[in-house]
């Protein structure tokens, strides 16, 4: 069974915003509906759909039309593990996980 | 001599005691090892300011250290501004100076850093560092114009002024109509009252605020320092063509992504974020979540509140947020109209450290140390353990007399009104509680007793910054052992909390090598000197540095691998300097709290960090340095 023959598992997750992410949306948190096999830039693909203003700041898209995360911001899941936004590695999101998009500037 | 560019080659050297001045050479190779700045600095606090008994080694007692604090405000203690090869050069960001010194609060080195035109005026009126020895017998204003030879004249109708006044008024006597005007750095009336954590303000309201460079300056009967150099004596620099086409490429840069945080809300960026990883201390350390966080977050402010963004001469970024309150309508009164220059430390001291919730109350607290020329982060600190001892009953020990103490005796936290009125008593040194704050949380822990110590967050006498080291276990050992005590500044190791490459609630073997890496990054940055928030738009920080290096000095077989040697001679010259004053292995710790209690909220609720882990990661730390095991630079490893 491959990827795309294999059920699908959805799993309700809230993308928190901080600075001016959360200024350009509106709104402190997205909510997202993923495959728990979603990568790290799958996700960010449907947070871009989910919330538009995000693109041009926090968010950028590639020449492609995929989504990143823009220079200059970092990925965090439940307030505790920092992810590489480009790694292909899955993490098994759970129902509830939050993920945090903020600066990864960190002094101050 | 060989032709010299980027640097003057000589210092300033002011005795306020007998008036005289001298210009002292400073040899090339002791400029191109320590590069200037902090590095060069710290060799000055070498030359000028080593103790009568070197002390290194030596098994002091605890009175014997007390001395030794003490002479700290004796006029043996230089006070030395100190300049950097690019300062002048137009590079963003570049227009920054040191200042240095031996710490009352902490007994070890002392090196602040702040920024803007002074830096530029400094270099050119005192060449590449002013060096003030001495006491003046009457209440002193040094001039220093064009022709670089100082003037001592009398500040007595200064004494009392605040900080903004008293730079003001300089400004105003000295201005002769038409001229560049003079730059100043001053004290507020706390330098005066020797608050040991007292700062230098300069450039309205720019500050070198930590460790109490103020009150060293005020022990100096140094009221203010007016200088206004002559542009032609910049010096030259190298390769001039390839250092434009430098400086705006690296312009262009500091207006990307890489900066965007600190240009778009600036540092008041972190409480949001730091509230959600549970590492925003609250409430003297007992809490990592604050419940109004939002309320004092950036973003919150940037919403509600009048902000506007503040540059230092020749940067780019402009991170510092003026941030307005109040109703001009209500004039001077308490709900007036007020303006304060808002980052996250102050805001997080005056903030969520102290229980305080409402922004206004916030605002008007950081207004208030900037007038007094007061460390916003000592000062929210030693507040923050004075509620908490109020709390727990022991300031009653005290003999409250006058009617200011009886209204503290019942302090707690989030009462806004009582931090104002006690940064009051701390500054004038008013009552028996004002006076003993004013002298740091350790020393009045000390004099408390009760078991205070054991929340007194400061490390070698210094109140700990806004972050929270049981959750960023990297950052808890830079401040272990930085040389300056609790200090966020002098290790970036927070950068690696704060990323995929480790785990931060979690200790392993790589952190002693990552703090020391950590240390020699800000060691570079501060003695070339860079803004810390221009970090992220190098490519290769070594490699472009050291080129920027090559074409200021035209030292042209300077590579990056020089550039490390010296930031970690620099770093074995502050640990060097602090073992002649008496340092000692216990001095490399955390505050008990700290060790002692897991976080009791947040996402981190339950991790905590012994001794002993904090202990492995010290000797670690020690061996990436190649110091002995108990801590120790041997003299001999330092070759300038």
């Amino acid at each position: 069974m491959n990827s795309l023959t294999a059920p699908r598992n959805l799993v309700v997750v809230t993308v928190e915003l901080f600075g001016m992410a959360r200024i350009h949306a509106g709104a402190s948190s997205v909510t997202l509906t993923v495959d728990t096999r979603s990568p790290v830039p799958a996700l960010v693909d449907a947070l871009a759909r989910e919330c538009p203003s995000l693109v041009g700041n926090a968010l950028h898209l590639a020449e492609d039309g995929a989504a990143a995360v823009a220079d200059g911001y970092a990925l965090n899941r439940n307030g505790l593990a920092f992810l590489s936004p480009d790694t292909d590695a899955v993490w098994p999101w759970q129902e509830g996980d939050s993920i945090l998009l903020l600066s990864n500037q960190a002094g101050g | 001599m060989d032709a010299l560019y980027g640097y003057r080659g000589f210092a300033t050297v002011v005795d306020l005691t007998t008036g005289e001045y001298r210009r002292d050479p400073i040899p090339q190779d002791a400029l191109r090892a320590t590069v200037g700045g902090i590095g060069l600095g710290t060799w000055m606090l070498h030359r000028y300011g080593s103790p009568i008994v070197d002390h290194d080694g030596e098994i002091l007692s605890d009175d014997n250290r007390k001395q030794l604090l003490d002479s700290a405000l004796s006029p043996d203690n230089p006070l030395i501004f100190v300049t950097s090869p690019l300062v002048g050069t137009r590079l963003t960001t570049s227009s920054k100076f040191a200042v240095m010194t031996r710490s009352p609060l902490t007994g070890f080195i002392a090196d602040g850093l702040s920024s803007s035109h002074l830096a530029v005026e400094l270099k050119r009126a005192c060449g590449d560092a002013l060096v003030i020895a001495g006491r003046s017998e009457h209440p002193a204003l040094l001039h220093i114009d064009t022709d670089g030879v100082p003037h001592i004249r009398n500040a007595g109708h200064l004494l009392g002024l605040s900080t903004l006044d008293t730079e003001a008024t300089v400004k105003q006597e000295l201005d002769d109509g038409g001229r560049r005007p003079v730059r100043v750095a001053c004290i507020g009336p706390a330098g005066e009252n020797l608050v040991r954590f007292a700062s230098i303000a300069n450039d309205g309201g720019r500050q070198a605020g930590r460790c109490g460079p103020g009150a060293v300056m005020g022990s100096k009967n140094l009221k203010a320092i007016a200088v206004r150099g002559n542009p032609d004596s910049d010096p030259p620099v190298a390769h001039p063509e390839d250092l434009r086409g430098y400086a705006r490429d690296l312009s262009r840069r500091s207006l990307g992504a890489a900066t965007a945080k600190y240009r778009e809300l600036g540092t008041i960026a972190n409480v949001s974020v730091f509230n959600r990883l549970g590492t925003l201390p609250t409430r003297n350390f007992q809490q990592s979540t604050f419940e109004d966080a939002e309320a004092v977050s950036g973003e919150a402010l940037h919403q509600t509140k009048t902000t506007r963004s503040a540059h230092c001469a020749n940067c780019t970024i402009g991170c510092e947020k003026i941030v307005t309150v109040g109703s001009k309508a209500q004039g001077t009164q308490k709900d007036g109209e007020v303006s304060a220059r808002l980052e996250y430390e102050s805001l997080f001291a005056l903030g969520p450290l102290v229980g305080v919730g409402d922004p206004d109350a916030v605002i008007r607290a950081v207004r208030r140390c900037d007038e007094l020329g007061l460390d916003t982060i000592s000062a929210g600190g030693v507040i923050a353990w004075a509620m908490e001892t109020a709390g727990r009953g022991l300031l009653p020990s005290l003999d409250l007399r006058d009617g200011a103490d009886l209204a503290h005796a019942g302090l707690n936290f989030g009462d806004g009104a009582a931090v104002i009125q006690l940064l009051e008593d701390i500054g004038y040194r008013r009552g028996v509680l004002g006076n003993l704050l004013a002298d740091g949380t350790r020393l009045a822990a000390e004099r408390v007793g009760g078991g205070s110590g054991a929340w007194a967050m400061q490390v070698k006498g210094l109140e700990m910054p806004g972050y929270e080291p049981r959750s960023l276990k990297t950052l808890a050992l830079g401040l272990a052992t930085t040389p300056r005590g609790a200090c966020h500044n002098r290790t970036s190791a927070y950068d690696a909390d704060f990323s995929p490459e480790v785990d931060r609630l979690a200790v392993d073997g790589r952190r002693g090598k990552i703090a020391a890496d950590s240390e020699d990054f800000a060691a570079a940055l501060d003695s070339l000197i860079w803004c810390k928030f221009l970090r992220r738009a190098f490519g290769d920080f070594w490699e472009e540095s050291a080129a920027v290096y090559r074409m200021v000095t035209g030292w042209d077989d300077f590579d990056a691998a020089e550039l490390r040697r010296a930031a970690a001679q620099i770093a074995d010259l502050k640990k060097r300097y602090n073992q002649r004053w008496g340092w000692r292995r216990s001095d490399d710790t955390l505050p008990d709290r700290a060790l002692n209690e897991p976080l009791a909220d947040g996402v981190a609720a339950g991790v905590g960090l012994t001794k002993e882990d904090l202990d492995r990661m010290i000797d670690d730390y020690y061996r990436a340095r190649g110091w002995t095991t108990g801590g120790r630079v041997e003299p001999a490893s330092i070759v300038l």
